[in-house]
């Protein structure tokens, strides 16, 4: 199991790279450009959307996979025979998955995007004490807008592919290791190619949508977070009041901890009651996924007619020649 | 390493089909990979297909013998947006009821050339020099100044630009 789902992670990996990359050949991070270089390829180079729904897909699967990676090691206890860091690096992928995520949905600067990002670093702004510098540091001024494009960019094309990858080493070194039988090497071979198969097919039945344009001066009330990010948003619901960024933040503090203790809580006579609070956690977290998935926005209507993409988003306008006599 | 299970013949066969399937996969996601690498080479999508040309207004820009200098402004369509304005200048005289058109781009490598008090041309980067006629002087340049398409009609003249790639 572990060892299918880190050929899988692997596979999400490379093609999130791949097609990362040529999406870089375009994409400019400026509030003037981002949405119009993406729609831009998207519709009007051969081969843009299926590239384009390549990444899209390649990353929700990533994220998903480390999702299951990290519930898997929790419910079979794989965590009590594992070296810690593998276990931590196995959190880690999680983490470095939900940022990389969150870093590339703003990137086109579509309306979803925006507002979703401009309520997240209200919530980062509202952290006690550090919250109104991590706000500027994450946004790059005062401002969601034209510095903050340029940081998303660096972190989701630069700085979170690196830890990804050197997060997924030790962690193939680990579940698979290189001296197996023809048998394991021609079922690993299988489910790569399964992997790939499956993603590419995706892409080219269901492509991605890439929806509207910002529109700083409406308000998006339909704005929800992607899907991966869908527990963190009904939690927030729940504690809602004056001091719920705290409570978050203890919360996902104290979750984080409790995960990377547990190779030492779950021992002896405690075993028993650390296994039952892990356990309703992750049914928790179930419940909160569930909620959020049926949370349908209020405003279906503008929701729909948001994830159509804004028509002229690029300009096909003549080029021109003005004289200028001196 | 533990002896193979399979025997050799049956064990070359299962390496050509997986290459076979790698390879496939490689190809199929190589190629609209690589077809995003190499949009720039359609230039009609990167909008350096369209047709450049400007309509001088003959009252405005009254034409004598003398060489006299037009700034054109070309904002060329790139990609998804029009490019940033570039200011490139041309000559325009009517001598003997023939009007010529010069471009003031130097031949040698692009720079601006400048009109001098004597009519004849210079350009500041390299000392290329054009006489009266915009015919090759002196000094690196390979060619004449290039001549640049203009068509009359009653008020106005149509000035067309080549494009990089037609003049050579």
């Amino acid at each position: 199991m572990t060892s299918a789902l880190l050929i899988l992670l692997l596979i999400c990996f490379s093609l999130s790279g791949l097609s990362g990359m040529a999406l870089a050949l375009h994409y400019v991070p400026t509030p003037e450009d981002a949405y119009a270089s993406i729609a831009w390829v998207q519709e009007q180079l051969p081969g843009g959307v299926f590239v384009r729904s390549l990444h899209v897909f390649s990353v929700s699967g990533f994220i998903a996979l480390a999702y299951l990676l990290v519930l898997w090691l929790l419910l079979s206890r794989a965590y009590r025979e594992l070296p810690w860091a593998i276990w931590g690096c196995s959190l880690l992928l999680l983490v470095l998955g939900l940022g990389s995520g969150f870093t590339g949905s703003l990137l086109p600067w579509t309306q979803h995007a925006y507002w979703d990002a401009t309520i997240r670093l209200g919530i980062m702004g509202q952290t006690p004490v550090i919250g109104p510098a991590l706000q500027r540091i994450a946004q790059g001024s005062g401002e969601l807008g034209l510095t903050t494009l340029p940081r998303y960019a660096a972190l989701h094309q630069i700085l979170l592919p690196w830890l990804l990858a050197a997060t997924l080493i030790p962690l193939i070194r680990h579940f698979l290791p290189a001296s197996a039988s023809t048998k394991e090497l021609l079922i690993r071979h299988g489910i790569a190619l399964a992997g790939v198969a499956l993603v590419a097919l995706i892409s080219l039945v269901q492509p991605a949508h890439l929806g509207a344009i910002a529109d700083l001066a409406s308000q998006y009330a339909a704005a929800r977070p992607e899907w991966w990010f869908l527990p963190l948003f009904q939690l927030r619901k729940m504690v809602s009041g004056p001091q719920e960024v705290l409570w978050m933040l203890l919360l996902l503090n104290a979750a984080g901890l409790w995960l990377l203790s547990l190779p030492w809580l779950d021992r002896g006579r405690w075993s028993k009651p650390v296994l039952g609070i892990t356990i309703t956690g992750v049914l928790a977290l179930l419940v909160l996924f569930t909620l959020g998935l049926g949370d349908r926005p209020p405003l279906a209507g503008e929701a729909a007619k948001m994830a159509e993409t804004s028509p002229g988003a690029f300009q096909v306008l003549p080029s021109a020649v003005t004289a200028d006599s001196l | 390493m533990p002896p193979s299970p399979l025997p050799d013949l049956e064990r070359r066969r299962l390496v050509l089909t997986l290459g076979l399937l790698w390879g496939g996969a490689a190809l199929g996601l190589a190629v609209p990979v690589l077809r995003l690498l190499a949009a720039p080479l359609d230039s009609e999508l990167m909008g350096e297909g369209d047709e450049l040309s400007v309509e001088l207004d003959l009252a405005e820009h009254p034409l004598t013998d003398q060489w006299r200098e037009v700034k054109l402004v070309v904002q060329e369509r790139r990609a998804w947006r029009a490019s940033v304005p570039k200011v490139q200048p041309a000559f325009v005289r009517e001598l003997a009821g023939q009007i010529e058109v010069v471009s003031g781009v130097c031949t040698h490598l692009g720079c601006h050339v400048l009109l001098e008090p004597d009519g004849t041309f210079h350009c500041p980067c390299h000392d290329g020099k054009f006489d009266a006629h915009a015919r090759y002087a002196s000094g690196p340049p390979p060619r004449d100044l290039d001549r640049l398409e203009a068509r009359r009609t009653e008020q106005t003249l149509r000035i067309r630009l080549p494009r990089p790639e037609e003049t050579a």
